[in-house]
């Protein structure tokens, strides 16, 4: 080798050290950092810190995830002392759309590209009611769903009379938000029995002591104090967690038959055919679903925050997480045929998938073969300003604390006792809300919808 | 054959090396002083507050908890109610949360994590503000309220009792690190005994060298610098003493800590006998599951309403390692000393060679 060849040589190999240590330093995340807050601990933790894993992989931008059930208090008082982090996650658009216009709260996302493929009701959501995109859509749940047994069910439920006799499995305590479960009931159940009064309701444009309200009201409470309707009683289902109750459809040595529950149930059911899934009883066509979102928005506007977003919105994003969950969590997103088919790969995730993104199911059942005929319904506590939602919750507790107490689900005492604290609660947030002169904290024109119908999110 | 170098060649050498060692000396055993320092003032002003505050804040919600229930249980509630003991304790765990954030030594990581647990605290002071407001009117309301603050403390995977846990480690972990690389560690009695040995070896070498070449039994200046020598490795030994008492006073009290973290989880069994669960109608016969919420009612339960205070325990060791280090943070006088006495030893050693090398200067050998 001649000295000229060395000195070749050695200029390769040192710049061949110098790009390595240049890569391993960009892998380290050398193009800033964003940080991350959110309501997700556990195993719903670890996924979104994939999802996180892989943005930080392709972007060289260091993303730190906090997650914790007290999430809207550590938000406030992160906003308050104008150290929020550069992005939140919340389940509630309601509570998002509180932090707009106010100092260190949430930022416009206009100008950063959304590149997912979602329906217009899902665009609408991540307006937050306003004129601009301030959230983008994480992930997406299908409600108004029953697990049932299947040795205690011979068919599918599909009416309230095929519950006879078969205790419901019910949880509310969720701390802090203990009362949750009790909403999606009550708004299953106006959604179901008056769909014209439901999206009035949850757009705050009428009130709480409107007959058909305090009519889902009883209805529940009629169900829930037939003999042996709850498992435990009312007061076990008062203590127990809402996940736990949700365990007991099949495990535990106080059995329950049937859960009414959200998509997100099925990460804990296996797929051995012990437990079945119906839609919520009601035979009127159009069919309709309620449906929530967990939105991210940005409050600190710097390029790593926009580029987050911009890469939870793309579909590459919003695919990694149903697929490291087997097909248990799904996305707003609508995916291509093929995609689909590789992330959900049961029965019952494609179902779902199939009616969150407005497609018809293959061999399924009737309940995701016609899209057309398919309206989904934001979660109206979702929508609803953070204080009404909070009596909402407490309003379901001291309701089913009442019941257990054998106080009658009398309309009157409904009335007097939950509905006009309820509608004071309201009207009191409506005069804080920006858009008090329209009587409403949300479009009722964007509550219900049709599923995605494929266009583009932009 | 070897040819042996000149006395005065020999002599020049050893005076070096005598010299150049103390040096080595000196610049070692101050700067195992000033590390030492360095990690006791640390751990006086920074890290042992951390995790006394830790546990003080774990202590008061502990107490502050077992306090709301006796109140509510007793029926005092009613009229004061979760009761003034209750709101003392809050105070403090504020007071303590506050605290660990201005002393937190475990980074951002530590700070997210206090952050979290001041919502969590809110959240939880805000629903024993529900069950008070409820109780009065709706006993078996407020209680239910109760009963979910409770759990929100006890909860094992994501109560607050579990972020204090959380949090506990982290600053703990913090200062294992702190006391293993910083002036306690092992390797700085190394750094500053091996310069000792060999400066010691040296000095007998002298005595020894000087004593075949000059006939004379001891060299005065040289025993003197090896007597003063001896005095400085005592001084450094306390000193590393100290530091090691600091650090084993820190393990007792971190194991005693685990124990009585351990103590508070209640157990399963505990809530299902106590009384708040009897007031909702969940009793023994109802599956565990059914009722899986761990609370204080547990302390109500082996300690009953009259002897609700919580035994704080843990701490006192750390209390301890805490006089220990403010002890050897003051290590100004010792570091004084240091310098003296190194200075003292190069002066002898020169004292005692430089006439001798004097009386070689004008001879071949």
């Amino acid at each position: 080798m001649t000295i000229h060849m060395r000195q070749w040589v050695r200029a390769a190999a040192l710049t061949a050290v110098v790009l390595t240590a240049g890569l391993g330093a960009c892998a380290a995340g050398d193009n800033g950092s964003v940080s991350v807050l959110g309501t997700w601990t556990g195993d719903e933790q670890t996924q979104f810190e994939q999802v996180l894993n892989a943005f930080q992989t392709k972007y060289h931008i260091k993303a730190t995830y906090t997650g914790t059930r007290a999430v809207s208090q550590v938000l406030a008082s992160a906003v308050q002392r104008g150290f929020p982090p550069d992005v939140a996650v919340l389940s509630s658009p309601g509570e998002l759309r509180t932090y707009i216009g106010i100092s260190h709260g949430l930022q416009s996302l206009a100008g950063v590209p959304d590149d997912g493929t979602r329906g217009p009701l899902w665009h609408n959501l991540q307006m937050l009611g306003s004129s601009t995109r301030y959230a983008v859509t994480v992930k997406a749940d299908l409600k108004g769903l029953i697990w049932y047994d299947t040795k205690r069910f011979t068919s599918p439920p599909a009416t309230w009379s095929d519950f006879t006799g078969k205790p419901w499995c019910l949880g509310m305590e969720a701390t802090p938000a203990s009362g949750w479960p009790g909403t999606d009931w009550v708004e299953d159940l106006l959604l179901h029995m008056a769909p014209d009064a439901y999206p009035q309701w949850a757009s705050g444009t009428q009130g709480w002591s409107q007959d058909a309200v305090v009519q889902a009201w009883q209805s529940w409470g009629d169900l829930l104090t037939k003999q042996g309707a709850v498992r435990g009683g009312l007061g076990t289902a008062l203590l127990t967690n809402f996940g736990d109750a949700d365990a007991a459809l099949t495990t535990g040595s106080l059995p329950c038959a049937a859960n009414h529950q959200a998509s997100f149930a099925l990460a804990g059911y296996a797929t051995d055919g012990k437990v079945g899934v119906a839609p919520f009883p009601d035979a009127t066509k159009p069919r309709r679903w309620e449906v929530s979102a967990d939105l991210a928005g940005m409050f600190n506007d710097t390029p790593q925050a926009r580029k987050l977003l911009q890469y939870l919105a793309s579909d590459e994003a919003q695919q990694i997480w149903p697929q490291r969950s087997d097909g248990t969590v799904f996305s707003a997103n609508t995916f291509p045929d093929a995609t689909e088919s590789t992330i959900y790969k049961d029965g019952w995730s494609r179902d779902i998938a199939a009616v969150l993104a407005g497609r018809a199911c293959k061999d399924g059942p009737d309940w995701c073969m016609h899209p057309d005929q398919t309206v989904l319904c934001f979660d109206a506590s979702d929508l609803m300003p953070p204080t009404v939602t909070g009596a909402f919750y407490r309003a379901i507790v001291a309701y089913l604390t009442g019941l257990d107490s054998g106080q009658p689900a009398l309309s009157a005492d409904l009335k007097k006792n939950l509905m006009g604290p309820l509608d004071t609660v309201s009207q009191a947030a409506l005069m804080n809300d920006s858009n008090k002169k329209q009587h409403q904290w949300w479009n009722p024109a964007t509550v219900c919808g049709p599923s995605s119908n494929g266009t583009g999110g932009t | 054959m070897t040819r042996r170098a000149p006395t005065r060649v020999t002599l020049r050498r050893l005076l070096i090396a005598l010299v150049g060692v103390t040096a080595a000396v000196l610049a070692a055993s101050v700067s195992a002083g000033v590390a030492l320092h360095g990690t006791a003032t640390d751990f006086h002003a920074r890290s042992a507050p951390s995790i006394v505050d830790v546990l003080a804040a774990r202590g008061a919600l502990v107490e502050a908890d077992a306090a709301a229930a006796c109140s509510f249980a007793t029926g005092g509630a009613k009229v004061a109610g979760p009761g003034e003991q209750y709101q003392n304790q809050i105070s403090v765990a504020n007071q303590s949360l506050a605290q660990v954030a201005e002393h937190n030594i475990a980074g951002d990581l530590a700070s997210q994590q206090i952050q979290l647990i001041d919502g969590l605290l809110a959240a939880y002071t805000g629903l024993i503000e529900q069950a008070d407001a409820t109780y009065r009117g709706n006993a078996p309301l407020g209680a239910v309220y109760l009963w979910y603050a409770s759990w929100l403390l006890h909860d094992p995977g994501t109560g607050i009792f579990h972020d204090l846990d959380v949090l506990y480690d982290d600053e703990s972990a913090a200062l294992n690190e702190q006391l293993r690389s910083g002036g306690t560690s092992r390797w700085w009695t190394v750094a500053w005994t091996v310069p000792c040995l060999i400066l010691l070896a040296l000095m007998v070498l002298t005595q020894i060298y000087l004593r075949r070449r000059f006939r004379r039994r001891w060299n005065a200046p040289v025993a003197s610098a090896t007597v003063l020598l001896l005095a400085l490795v005592g001084m450094m030994a306390s000193l590393s003493y100290d530091g090691q008492q600091v650090t084993q006073a820190w393990q007792t009290d971190n194991t005693a800590a685990t124990v009585w973290k351990a103590q508070q989880n209640v157990t399963a069994s505990d809530v299902l006998t106590g009384p708040m669960p009897a007031m909702l109608g969940c009793t023994p016969s109802t599956s565990a599951a059914a009722c899986p919420a761990a609370s204080s009612f547990g302390a109500l339960n082996s300690g009953g309403c009259d002897g609700q205070q919580v035994a704080l325990s843990g701490g006192d060791d750390l209390r301890r390692a805490d006089a220990l280090a403010a002890g050897a943070a003051d290590t100004t006088l010792d570091q004084a000393l240091v310098l003296a006495v190194a200075l003292a030893i190069a002066a002898l050693v020169v004292l005692g060679l430089l006439p001798r090398i004097e009386e070689y200067r004008y001879r071949p050998r």
